[in-house]
């Protein structure tokens, strides 16, 4: 039995590596540790991708998910996660189409809201950033304490994020902020679109291990209008949140730059040219190959599956963790057997003149931590497996 | 200056404020080493470091009060 695509999937992921044949350029090709957003400052690198993605639309591929009534082509969201695979595939941004913020604009947005951010959000003419952590804990988000209380026609918003990446580059953000105090925590959030230019907003750099650069931002007083409040009612900002995740959901895996990375370092090491067809040799170091290639595979079948109940509107919260907790111990299961295999070469960072492999083990060994907390920590993530999956009782 | 209600220092809010910096959107950026604040019940409490900062999370009854808020 072959879980594979249907025809017209097939039909259209030939029509996507048709195009990625044709438009390929060697200045758009990313590497493994872009997985963990390390080369996303290259302004070079986004000119040529923000090309790439205007020749995608051209070519009618960019808005297969995209609601019929704004102009897309309405498919399934399986249809998307091909797209973005033959992407990364390619070592292409992946990151293309339907966005956390984009979905839930399109579902619950006003008409005024969709106006506004949708096609810039696609063009990525507005770049975003996510307001969901806060100081006293990611992992508990409905207990988020950042309040927002109406003020004639605008709410005035007053807390503090953190772990907010691209808060130095982002115009707005995806701010969930507490509306009302007085009720169950999940019942009393909404969702903001905060304009970063606003007054009182502050952006506190925190310079992680990797070359991972995240923020706290301080919202002191900024107000914000009541038009830029998601769907327009306060409230429901848990339900359309949950919603944007269950779209980022489909996303989880990044099987394709691992699987790039993993046959590169192969073919590194049958080269020899730094005495590795010796280290092949060795018993240990051919088992720990060995090991990352079943790791891969365990990750395609999830991820795949993952992307299928999606797909099939049966989410799967349990699924969905799995591919993210494997995903990401795989990238760290991956840059360490490579460090181990480079010896001291690993160690040296991209530019050296002795980095192999264009030093990517190396920011890619540093970068795997940040990936292990972000969207989600992974110890959430088992402890979701353990009640979903397993039907043990919810934590204290 | 205002008192930081962990450890008792003064600290300049108007540092920890900044901007050093300004990022893409204009949002004043704000230079770390000079400290961190923390929203609690309305209010607005200085830090010299995130580590006081993080006591101050831990219990901030046993804070509140103690130094000058804003």
């Amino acid at each position: 039995m072959d879980f594979g695509f249907s025809s017209d999937e097939l039909e259209f992921q030939r029509r996507v590596r048709e195009f990625v044949a044709e438009n390929m350029r060697p200045e758009l090709e990313t590497g493994i540790s872009y997985v963990a957003g390390a080369g996303e400052d290259d302004r070079a690198l986004a000119a040529a991708q923000a090309a790439f993605r205007q020749r995608l639309d051209r070519a009618g591929l960019l808005r297969v998910a995209w609601p019929k009534e704004l102009g897309g082509e309405g498919l399934p969201p399986i249809y998307e996660y091909i797209l973005r695979q033959e992407l990364e595939r390619n070592g292409l941004e992946p990151r293309v189409g339907m966005s956390l913020t984009s979905a839930v604009i399109a579902e619950c947005g006003t008409e005024a809201q969709k106006e506004e951010f949708l096609e810039k959000l696609l063009n990525k003419e507005l770049q975003m950033c996510a307001g969901f952590s806060e100081p006293r804990g990611g992992s508990d988000l409905a207990g988020l304490e950042t309040r927002a209380v109406r003020e004639g026609n605008d709410w005035v918003l007053n807390g503090q994020k953190i772990y907010t990446t691209y808060a130095d580059c982002a115009d707005f953000m995806w701010c969930l902020a507490r509306t009302d105090k007085n009720v169950a925590k999940h019942d009393g959030i909404s969702i903001f679109m905060v304009d970063m230019s606003h007054p009182g907003v502050t952006v506190r750099p925190l310079h992680t291990m990797g070359s991972y650069l995240t923020h706290e931002v301080f919202l002191d007083d900024v107000r914000v209008p009541n038009r830029h409040l998601i769907g327009g009612e306060p409230n429901k900002g848990w339900y359309q949140n949950t919603l944007a995740l269950d779209v980022e959901r489909i996303n989880i895996g990044s099987y394709f730059s691992y699987k790039r990375f993993f046959e590169e370092v192969v073919a590194f090491a049958r080269t020899d040219e730094f005495g590795t067809k010796a280290i092949l040799a060795e018993p240990a170091m051919r088992l720990r190959l060995g090991e990352l290639a079943v790791d891969l595979e365990t990750l395609r079948q999830l991820a795949n599956r993952n992307a299928y109940l999606v797909n099939e509107n049966q989410v799967s919260s349990m699924v969905a963790s799995m591919a993210k907790i494997w995903s990401t111990e795989f990238y760290y299961r991956l840059t360490s057997v490579v460090m181990q295999l480079m010896g001291p070469f690993g160690q040296l960072q991209k530019g050296s003149k002795w980095a192999l492999l264009d030093g990517e083990a190396e920011v890619g060994y540093r970068n795997t931590p940040p990936t292990r907390f972000g969207g989600g920590a992974n110890e959430v993530q088992r402890d979701v497996v353990a009640r979903r999956g397993l039907g043990l009782p919810r934590s204290r | 200056m205002v008192k930081d209600p962990v450890c008792g220092n003064d600290i300049d809010d108007e540092k920890i404020d900044g901007p050093a910096t300004h990022a893409n959107s204009g949002a004043p950026v704000t230079d770390p080493k000079f400290g961190t604040k923390r929203y609690h019940e309305g209010e607005w409490y200085y830090f010299c470091s995130m580590s006081c900062r993080q006591r101050f999370i831990a219990s901030p009854a046993r804070y509140v009060g103690a130094g000058e808020e804003k």
